[in-house]
């Protein structure tokens, strides 16, 4: 499913860049916890957001394919038991008068039983998590 | 061979056969005091769960059970490269394809890859169901996507990605079947109706009970005790035996009370395979009790068909000649049981009908599904869809009344016993009686006054008729026509019947039941042959391999058990009979074949003064042997164990032409349906169904069976569909999305029967637990009935967004009339 949100946040859009892969900066992130880099350079981390059915850990690996002043693609996989999810964001930045404009589109896939029991429910829970964790990266920015 | 009617509660000329008798079962099933796979408690029993697949099709990258370690409770855990090692890939029933390797399939994800969302990949033991839950929602997995196939459509396209890589194709198996001359049928047929594709969608009978496996391993004797409610135990040991080279003869298979199978848990030696191997491992029992989503994933759907080119050769006074397709049957990731329905379709070749031509290409199509097993009406109640629909198409099409269009083409009375197109015996029925009779149950007139009346209301009524047959009794020679070099032939079932040490009766047999009442009907059956009281029999509950009950086709499955079942447990009886009368004749001073056994008693014929009671047999034979002369104590243990061996040949390969079923039940169904025009809701307005199972055993037991199958038959066609999104998941992966019908759901279903009995059988009785998924061809029908010719019902599945659709016309262009 196609996903898509914006906000603004005081950061520019290099500075914005500049927090992928930077995982003492992501620490601070509220839903985010155990956040190391594996070899390959991935961030892993604990995402847990809120939901109405209360938090859900996910076991997230979070791949930057590109991350530039103008926006940033990155692609997500997180798992949590038998479910899975894949989610690839592009995020553009545009510059404001104070900070940048964040722009994001994510295609989510749904794997395992999440894709059953959740196929009514996603988009609105996925959307809310995403948005909740872009913006509270991005006021690391 | 005359064919009689009669009412359901009408009894026999025996005391019990014949008769309605309550089921043994029910008692303790409505006082809770069954006991099913989860009931059984076990000393220090740990339980499995499964780690699966969330990818339709991926390469495993990485496996790490570490944090599982550190989850309290963790015993440890099972790698697929474990797996593999200790085990020898599961026996296939196709052999490879030319040029290529055969399909590997495992207990665990094999060669690295899954192929279905739901394949388990690891199994995880801990000393309490939540912690193994919770040690394998630990479990790390990394997977690389790889693209998936899920229309068996595209599966045989050639740029189409290969699921299998060392079979190096889609099509698991290929073959065709041409009986007749099709192609001059359709040259010189007055008429030629064509539908470009028809499609028969995949749902399950979603037994109540979803399976439970608990391995016990002895490593003193080193034997398995299986305990798990196996509908197949014979072939469960036998595949388990040679996938973990282990002697067949110490694994022991227990099953007690199983709540529900259809088929479907065939495919359980998967599963007891990795807990097995678990248990062995651990040195502990282990348990793994599967959950709602986990059955939807992998507990077996029934197979997806598409019916291709589909043609039907019809003359202008209605007489059908004949009719060819091409098949893609979609087995989903590996085939396990099939493709054995590449060939147990063939049972009813000719459905109702008096075909005389019929070509069908068939190919059994791997796609990144789960794998189908079968399933209530297995491969035929696909194919008998497509002629029925085709049947009723054609009458819409050329302006025939469906059910005088119906009565011309069935197999008439005075045909029996009749040979198909491919050689195969339907034995008896009457076919224009059932139908009559089942427009009975609907008011056939009053709903087609009824139609005219709704006309304009916004509802709209439509009449369908349903005409299908349930075959019983396998040939499994027809495993043959899959794979020539297969030692297939025939068909047996055992049966134990045994005079205890005090004189009463305990009978054993070798098809497992999951709700068909076999306690019940084998205790009527043992009882007029003993003469003894229904009561006086016990009826061993469930199965086990250690009681020598067992031959190597023991089970419940193809509708078989009134004649494979009933005849053993016949030739059991005998022999004790026959034990009891040597006894008797010794001790009584009378010529055995003069004693005769009656209200417990073993009496010289036409003489009341000597008698004796059975525990007076029991005591002398158990206790006082030496009172027998030697010969008759040498001779006599008072165990009566014996098979029934289905009368069959072996069929002609080349042609695929031979007999492959001993009998044919009948279901004629009828309904009548209204659909809202606004929403496409359809609600069963009335729904009659009349069985011809030929000589009843106990007719309430029928009755049950009959009801049963209509309402899995009515939820199919309404509201059951395991759908798949492009990705390969799916999307009814428990009772949230998949709506099996409840009370609330069903119609009030009325019900007669025909008796015809077989001239095959050892009472005249048929198997018809099936049911032959008449429900789906007379929902289709009625629908279709109330569509009118504006849109075509070319799909088995029917929710009412497809109605809409039929009302707007869709696939109107799919049909042609030449």
């Amino acid at each position: 499913m196609r996903l898509t949100g914006e906000f603004t946040t005081a950061g520019s859009g290099a500075a914005l860049a500049a927090l992928a892969g930077r995982t003492d900066e992501l620490k601070a992130v509220a839903t985010l916890d155990e956040v190391t880099t594996d070899a390959d350079g991935a961030v892993r981390a604990l995402f847990t957001p809120a939901t109405p059915f209360g938090p859900l850990p996910l076991r997230t690996r979070i791949r930057t394919e590109r991350a530039d002043a103008s926006g940033a693609v990155l692609a997500v996989h997180a798992v949590r038991a038998q479910h899975a999810v894949d989610v690839r964001i592009e995020l553009a930045f545009t510059a404001g008068e104070s900070g940048s404009r964040v722009t994001w589109s994510a295609e989510l896939a749904l794997r395992g039983p999440a894709a059953s029991v959740g196929q009514r429910v996603a988009r609105e829970v996925a959307n809310r998590a995403i948005a909740e964790v872009l913006r509270g990266a991005a006021a690391l920015a | 061979m005359s064919t009689t009617t009669q009412t359901s509660t009408e009894t026999g000329t025996r005391a019990w056969t014949g008769r309605a008798m309550p089921r043994k079962e029910d008692d303790r099933l409505l006082r809770a005091e069954g006991e099913f796979g989860d009931d059984t408690p076990i000393h220090r029993l740990g339980h499995v769960f499964f780690v699966r697949s969330p990818y339709a099709h991926a390469r495993i990258t990485g496996i790490d059970v570490s944090a599982a370690t550190r989850v309290p409770g963790y015993l440890g855990c099972l790698l697929p490269e474990e797996a593999a090692s200790l085990t020898e890939p599961f026996m296939e029933i196709q052999g490879p394809p030319e040029g290529a390797e055969p399909e590997v399939d495992r207990c665990l994800a094999g060669g690295g890859v899954v192929r279905f969302v739901g394949e388990p990949v690891v199994a995880v033991a801990a000393d309490s169901r939540e912690a193994a839950r919770d040690a394998a929602a630990a479990v790390a997995v990394d997977y690389e996507p790889l693209r998936p196939v899920v229309d068996a459509r595209d599966a045989v396209t050639p740029d189409a990605p290969v699921i299998h890589a060392q079979t190096k194709t889609n099509v698991a198996w290929e073959g065709l079947y041409d009986w007749g001359d099709v192609e001059f049928a359709l040259e010189h047929a007055d008429h030629v109706i064509s539908v470009d594709e028809l499609h028969f969608h995949r749902f399950s009978s979603t037994p109540l009970e979803c399976m439970v496996v608990t391995a016990q391993y002895d490593p003193g004797t080193d034997f398995f005790h299986i305990t798990g409610g196996c509908a197949m135990p014979q072939i469960t040991t036998l595949m388990m035996a040679s996938a973990m080279r282990h002697p067949a003869e110490r694994i022991r298979i227990v099953s007690k009370d199983i709540g529900g199978s259809f088929g479907v848990k065939i495919g359980m030696y998967v599963p007891a395979t990795a807990v097995a191997l678990l248990a062995r491992k651990l040195r502990r029992p282990l348990r793994w009790t599967e959950t709602r989503t986990e059955h939807h994933y992998m507990g077996g759907h029934g197979n997806e068909r598409w019916f291709r080119d589909v043609k039907l050769a019809v003359q202008d006074d209605g007489t059908v000649l004949g009719l060819t397709y091409e098949a893609l049957d979609d087995v989903g990731a590996y085939t396990r049981y099939e493709p054995l329905g590449a060939a147990i379709w063939t049972q009813v070749a000719n459905a109702a009908y008096q075909l005389k031509h019929l070509k069908v290409r068939y190919r059994s199509v791997y796609t990144n599904k789960g794998p189908v097993h079968p399933n209530r009406g297995y491969s035929r109640l696909q194919h008998m869809w497509v002629v029925e629909r085709m049947m009723d198409i054609a009458a819409h099409k050329l302006g025939f009344d469906p059910v005088g269009f119906r009565l011309k083409n069935y197999v008439q009375p005075n045909q029996y016993p009749y040979t198909t197109v491919n050689g195969c015996v339907y034995d008896s029925g009457d076919l224009p009686l059932s139908l009559r009779k089942a427009l009975d149950l609907i008011d056939y007139e009053d709903a087609r006054r009824l139609q005219e009346r709704a006309r304009g209301t916004g509802k709209r009524i439509g009449i369908g008729i349903g005409s299908t047959l349930d075959s019983g009794t396998n040939n499994f020679a027809q495993a043959r026509l899959i794979n020539p070099h297969l030692p297939f032939a025939g068909n047996t079932e055992g049966g134990l019947v045994r005079l205890g040490a005090d004189g009463t009766v305990y009978a054993v047999t070798g098809g497992v039941a999951f709700g068909q009442g076999h306690e019940t009907t084998v205790a009527q059956v043992v009882a007029d042959l003993l003469g003894l009281t229904y009561d006086d029999i016990t009826v061993h509950r469930g199965g086990d391999s250690a009681l020598s009950a067992q031959t190597g086709f023991s089970g419940s499955y193809a509708s078989q058990f009134a004649v494979t079942g009933i005849g053993a447990i016949i030739n059991a009886t005998r022999k004790l009979s026959h034990e009891i009368q040597l006894v008797a004749g010794a001790v009584l001073g009378a010529a055995p074949e003069d004693i005769v056994l009656e209200g417990g008693l073993a009496k010289v014929r036409d003489d009341a003064e000597r008698a004796l009671p059975f525990d007076a047999i029991a005591g002398i034979v158990h206790f006082a042997p030496g009172s027998l002369p030697p010969e008759v104590a040498d001779e006599v243990g008072l165990v009566g164990r014996a098979v029934y061996r289905a009368p069959f040949e072996l069929p002609d390969l080349e042609e695929k032409f031979g007999n492959l079923t001993l009998t044919y039940a009948t279901q004629i169904h009828a309904c009548v349906l209204e659909i809202d025009e606004e929403t496409g809701q359809t609600a069963i307005l009335r729904y009659g169904m009349v069985d011809d199972c030929g000589t009843p055993i106990n007719p309430m037991v029928i009755e049950g069976q009959v009801h049963g199958a209509t309402a899995h038959g009515i939820s199919a066609a309404l509201f059951e569909h395991f759908g798949y999104d492009a990705d390969g998941q799916l999307t009814a992966a428990n009772f949230y999305d998949y709506h099996a019908a409840t009370a609330y759901d069903m119609p009030s279903l009325r019900y007669d029967n025909v008796v015809s009995p077989s001239p095959f059988t050892p009472i005249g009785a048929k198997g018809m637990g099936e049911g032959g998924g008449a429900p789906l061809h007379a929902i289709c029908a009625a629908i279709q009935d109330a569509v009118g010719d504006h849109g075509m019902i070319l799909d088995s599945y029917n929710p009412p967004e497809h109605v809409l659709r039929a009302l707007r016309g869709a696939d109107a262009e799919k049909v042609k009339v030449d």
